[in-house]
């Protein structure tokens, strides 16, 4: 066990997975930006004026630097991106959550048919879960030494 | 141990491209896919009934046999899979949603003439959306069908699919 753990093949394995996630959520938003900017914007947070250009810039943040953790190039600037990505996005959701603002996360793409407010309640906190847990793997890819997950 | 100087700098590159391609592609991309950069977008007030007014389903019904004029506010392709029959559509969260609204007025649609906004029903709030702006282009006959298209479709009132003419 503790053998496997210390495989040199770990950090490539958690770059790349993060890498895959952060591209592949990307893909939904960046082919529909008007549906995520309604999602922004119902998450009653930033200021209007923010919530477009929010819309415009964040999928492709998100496929960009999901394509660097996966290829390895400026992969450690991507992990830092990544890891304030989810930290905002962990404030987002726990900010709903407690001012009782039932929302789609619009983290990957959704399930079609309207939800029931508590249906809604669960799957934030499943999405809360899922970012702290993607956290940890940003900070092992940032923290990692240099030379680890080198491909 | 991290060089911090060099994971700033990484960093800034990628979002320095990542602000520099999604700006392209919003100015180049496929029309639906647009966003202005700044969105003009009013929530819906506690009390709307000063600028409209909430209906149900079938008091819906009995404006659009009067002849109301009925608008789709939700997006261009969900439209195109079916809304009511005779209705207009302005997706609200679309980049022309502004142009569309002036371009009713100049298709002679009086501010005075009855409309009725719905979107999907349940917790949607296009309508409303739409219906703040309708409130500000001029328009004082505004109705939101809280029901929707869904409940409109289930209880087989009439519909249309395709395209707006």
């Amino acid at each position: 066990m503790i053998r496997l753990l210390e495989s040199r093949w770990i950090p490539l394995l958690i770059r790349i997975a993060l890498g895959l996630v952060f591209a592949y959520s990307s893909w939904a938003k960046i082919t529909d930006p008007p549906g995520f900017a309604e999602m922004v914007w119902n998450y009653r947070i930033l200021p209007g004026y923010l919530v477009n250009p929010v819309a415009i810039v964040l999928p492709w943040l998100e496929l960009l630097s999901g394509l660097a953790l996966i290829s390895g190039f400026l992969r450690k600037g991507a992990a830092l991106l990544v890891a304030i990505m989810l930290a905002i996005f962990i404030i987002a959701l726990s900010t709903d959550l407690v001012r009782g603002i039932a929302i789609e996360c619009g983290c990957f793409p959704a399930a079609a048919g309207a939800k029931t407010t508590s249906e809604l309640f669960t799957g934030m906190k499943l999405d809360l879960l899922r970012d702290a847990g993607l956290l940890l793997l940003a900070f092992q890819v940032l923290l990692s030494h240099p030379a680890a997950g080198r491909a | 141990m991290v060089n911090w100087t060099r994971t700033t700098t990484e960093a800034a590159v990628i979002l320095a491209v990542a602000a520099f391609v999604g700006t392209g592609a919003n100015s180049f991309g496929p029309e639906a896919r647009r966003l202005p950069w700044i969105l003009r977008m009013e929530a819906p007030p506690k009390d709307p009934s000063l600028l409209y007014l909430e209906i149900t389903g079938d008091v819906a019904l009995r404006l659009h046999r009067a002849g109301a004029i009925f608008i789709d506010a939700r997006r261009s392709r969900v439209y195109e899979q079916g809304h009511i029959e005779n209705a207009l559509s302005i997706p609200v969260w679309e980049h022309d949603a502004d142009d569309r609204i002036s371009a009713l007025l100049a298709k002679g649609i009086k501010p005075d003439m009855v409309v009725v906004a719905y979107c999907s029903g349940g917790k949607c709030e296009e309508a409303a959306m739409l219906a703040m702006k309708l409130a500000q282009a001029g328009f004082f006959n505004i109705y939101v069908d809280k029901d929707g298209f869904p409940a409109w479709q289930n209880k087989g009132w009439p519909i249309a699919r395709g395209r707006q003419p």
